[in-house]
């Protein structure tokens, strides 16, 4: 009878405690499955919300003018980061095509604004530097045909000539142009025409344009009458 | 006979056609009139080149200019004439009239024998307009009148104004420049003949 009552006994502590085991673990399994499921909710939000992020950046980038190349650069280092997103999301990858797209053609045109702008640029340059080198030509010319000193002219040939490749540079000089004929006188040389000018004490010419080598040195000069 | 006909027939049509082409070739071409601004402007060219010309006179006869400087101005001054271009010079109370190549010229008239030589050109002026020869040249006269005034060591003065005609040679030339082609009116003086002799 006793052992009986013992046995009995155990047997309502072992199922007890089984249940209570039971319990907890069901109550641990619970809070585990719970907290997955919360991770997985969390990330689904990241994720959203990084979605939602990457397609307002795309869709601003999308038509977007681009005024230098920094900007440019940003945006497409924003892209790439976008791209290794891997986004599965059918809007996000159309706007990536389609931003893909402009910043190409953005790059394109905006480097050729830039080139053009530097062409502009360097032509300006180079005219004004033709702009002077033309006035300290004519400024020669003038003194070579007024100074009525053979020495002091000797002297002005030399520094003119020094603005020459050489002596022998082609200078030509236009006596008529109607658009569509163009006469000139038969073509002579630099130290030739300087010369002349000395001779004849006038200058009946007038620098049109030059020609210059890669040391800024004339090349050929093409004059007009006065 | 039908054939000898139709080659009889054949012939003249021939003959015709060959007559039209050579009557087509021996047609002048009418050349459209040079525009009066580029006529001025080739007219002005050779009056420029006359006024060279009365400058590198002046200074290859001015005693001032060096014998180096005078040489390079006789060889640029010769650049401005044909080949075998001559010219006169008279003498004040001599009826001949002497002609001496151009370069010959110009060497004597550095060593006058004058202590100052003075050579001025005035009135320089087409006397006969340029006009255009069967050859494609244009030919023409500008007359000059010379003032020349020596002065000897002993101070005697030899003055006289002498008026020269000079013909002008003038032809469109093409040459290469920088790699295009360039037209250009070549203008050369030809003989200087004297027509008056007068005291200064």
């Amino acid at each position: 009878m006793v052992l009986n009552r013992m046995t009995n006994s155990m047997n309502k502590t072992s199922i007890f405690t089984a249940l209570f085991l039971s319990m907890i673990m069901a109550i641990s399994f619970t809070g585990c499955k719970s907290q997955k499921k919360i991770a997985a909710e969390k990330a689904q939000q990241e994720l959203l919300a990084k979605t939602n992020k990457a397609i307002q950046d795309l869709e601003a980038m999308a038509n977007k003018e681009y005024s230098s190349l920094d900007e440019l650069a940003q945006d497409e280092a924003r892209l790439n980061e976008i791209k290794s997103y891997n986004l599965e999301d059918a809007t996000a990858n159309d706007l990536i095509t389609k931003v893909e797209a402009n910043l190409a053609s953005q790059r394109t045109a905006l480097e050729e604004k830039l080139a053009a702008e530097q062409k502009a640029k360097e032509e300006a340059a180079k005219a004004q530097a033709q702009e002077a080198q033309k006035r300290d030509i004519y400024y020669l010319m003038d003194n070579i045909q007024g100074s009525g000193d053979t020495q002091d002219s000797n002297l002005m040939i030399t520094e003119a000539l020094a603005l020459f490749s050489s002596p022998d540079v082609p200078v030509l000089i236009e006596i008529y142009n109607d658009g569509d004929i163009v006469d000139y006188d038969r073509p002579t040389t630099a130290v030739k025409y300087l010369n002349k000018l000395k001779d004849v004490q006038r200058n009946p010419d007038k620098i049109k344009e030059f020609k210059t080598d890669a040391n800024g040195k004339i090349t050929e000069l093409i004059l007009t009458k006065k | 006979m039908t054939n000898m006909k139709s080659i009889k027939t054949l012939s003249i049509l021939f003959l015709c056609l060959l007559g039209l082409q050579v009557f087509g070739q021996d047609t002048p071409k009418e050349e459209p009139p040079m525009p009066p601004a580029r006529k001025a402007a080739i007219d002005s060219l050779a009056l420029e080149k006359v006024h060279d010309l009365s400058k590198y006179i002046s200074k290859i006869g001015d005693k001032e200019t060096s014998f180096s400087e005078a040489s390079r101005v006789i060889e640029r001054a010769l650049e401005l004439f044909v080949d075998d271009a001559q010219i006169g010079v008279s003498t004040l109370g001599k009826s001949q009239i002497r002609y001496f190549a151009i370069k010959k010229y110009l060497e004597r008239l550095n060593k006058l024998n004058y202590k100052s030589v003075n050579i001025e050109w005035f009135d320089i002026q087409y006397i006969s307009d340029l006009e255009k020869q069967p050859d494609g040249k244009y030919v023409g006269v500008i007359t000059i009148y010379q003032k020349f005034t020596g002065v000897t060591e002993d101070g005697m003065v030899y003055k006289d104004i002498t008026k020269k005609d000079i013909t002008i040679y003038v032809e469109r030339k093409t040459t290469q420049i920088g790699g295009r082609e360039i037209g250009f009116w070549d203008v050369l003086l030809g003989d200087i003949k004297v027509s008056e002799t007068k005291k200064g």
